[in-house]
């Protein structure tokens, strides 16, 4: 196992190394070295890709042999209809059948677009939770909260004029500078973790 | 060889980062150890795992929505180091861990950490693959994977780690609504404040990358931590340098850091 973890690190160090140089400067061997590990890494997601199908079958197949009521049924029917069914048509009949654009236009896109819509009830709900004003801090957030909301409303800029240049000064000077210091903490702490990981420093992902 | 726009302040910067990474290495070695405050969130990790042993139900674990292959793959590196503890304590405590994935390329890498988690503590054969599940590359299909299982599977905690876009409210709006103990911890500045909002514990920004380092088992980790300190004290420096320059006129640090 310890050899293996060697291994994995020296691989890693060899295929990072040429294209984090790469991002540096436009070096003809070291460039082409880079883009040539980067093609490997696609090839690496598409078989990645087929594990993660691999998965989502186990999965729903365990889940169909585990069902305890008849309803328990549709849920991993449906997915494994709907994978292996888009599976076989593509490979059997090419990514232009008009069942992939059906099953994109009808079924994928309405469903993403409830996903998406449905944030605007969590938002709701998690903006109530946030404005209960239970200690300062709370009752901050309330009062910014609430000018920036009237702001980017035009009901807002008749109550006060000014509204907006507040809501500005808000987003701009209080959100912004916080917003920025954690942008740097965190690339510091990306570029500490990669760095790590990049030499074997950081092994624990390896050995669980 | 044709430097890019800004590589030579990136390339010297690297470098730079890259000596005093080692002289932290070398200095922590010889046995100085830093300060460094307590991070509530770790703390809440024990608890929420004890808290899934008392209930006997599952902790639910993800490691957000970015691969390994983006700009903010370090979120996601990140997320699998501290993996590794969570996977350690479920099998300490007995506890059921299931893991969600988006991408295809962490699906393996978690299995495998998860894994040998179990096997490191002795508990394999409380280690179930189908727990570690990949749903989907799409947003939404995953988003509503994750809600699936903290609903069907009556999870006690959800842990997300990583990178997370508009699907985050959603993870910590039905992790609330079930009553788990939420732990969040993310660098995606638009994420940060719903995490805040419906989590008991998150991990603002650098504290993530904190996190893992703490975590792990080497105490040389705690070297990194200590070159986060000083590059961000010398960062906020060169910024002081640079508003006073650009105060009186002259834009020479934005020459310096385009070079």
């Amino acid at each position: 196992m310890h050899d293996l973890n060697t291994l994995i690190v020296i691989v890693g160090l060899v295929a990072g190394v040429p294209i984090l140089l790469s991002s540096f400067a436009e070096i003809p061997v070291i460039s082409d070295l880079a883009q040539e590990f980067q093609r490997w890494g696609i090839i690496l997601a598409g078989f990645s890709t087929f594990l993660g199908v691999l998965n989502l079958t186990f999965v729903n197949a365990n889940a169909l042999r585990r069902r305890k009521q008849a309803g328990q049924v549709i849920e991993p029917v449906v997915v494994l209809v709907m994978l292996w069914g888009l599976v076989l048509i593509g490979v059997f009949f090419g990514q232009t059948h008009p069942a992939y654009d059906f099953v994109f236009e009808n079924v994928l896109k309405p469903l993403s677009a409830s996903g998406f819509s449905m944030l605007a009830f969590f938002i709701a709900s998690a903006a109530y939770r946030a404005f209960r004003v239970r200690n300062v801090d709370a009752a901050i957030l309330l009062v910014c909260g609430c000018l920036v909301m009237l702001a980017n409303i035009p009901f807002g800029e008749l109550i006060w004029s000014d509204l907006p240049v507040v809501s500005d000064w808000i987003m701009r000077i209080i959100n912004g500078s916080a917003m920025k210091g954690i942008v740097i903490g965190g690339a510091i702490g990306a570029i500490a973790t990669a760095l790590k990981v990049l030499v074997g420093v950081e092994r624990s992902h390896l050995r669980g | 060889m044709v430097p890019r726009d800004g590589g030579i302040f990136a390339f010297f910067a690297f470098l730079i980062l890259a000596t005093v990474l080692f002289w932290c290495y070398r200095k922590v070695k010889a046995g100085y150890k830093p300060y460094f405050r307590q991070i509530p969130a770790l703390k809440g990790l024990e608890e929420a795992i004890g808290r899934a042993a008392e209930m006997g139900r599952p902790v639910h674990f993800t490691p957000g929505s970015d691969g390994f292959d983006s700009g903010t793959a370090g979120m996601t590196l990140a997320a699998t180091i501290c993996l590794a503890h969570i996977a350690k304590l479920c099998a300490q405590y007995d506890v059921r861990l299931l893991v969600s994935n988006r991408r295809p390329a962490v699906q393996p890498l978690t299995e495998e950490i998860v894994r040998q988690a179990f096997l490191a503590e002795g508990k394999i054969e409380n280690f179930r693959p189908t727990d570690i599940r990949f749903f989907s590359d799409d947003q939404f299909a995953y988003a509503s994977g994750v809600v699936g299982v903290i609903s069907g599977e009556q999870t006690a905690s959800n842990i997300m780690l990583g990178g997370f876009y508009a699907e985050s409210l959603m993870f910590a709006e039905a992790g609330a609504t079930y009553g788990n103990i939420q732990i969040a911890g993310t660098a995606s500045t638009a994420q940060i404040p719903f995490f805040v909002t419906t989590c008991d514990y998150v991990l603002i920004g650098e504290e993530l990358f904190a996190a893992a380092a703490v975590l792990s088992v080497d105490p040389a980790q705690v070297s990194t931590l200590m070159m986060q300190d000083i590059i961000r004290i010398a960062l906020v420096c060169l910024i002081a340098i640079g508003a006073l320059a650009a105060t009186f006129g002259s834009d020479v640090i934005r020459q310096l850091i385009l070079k």
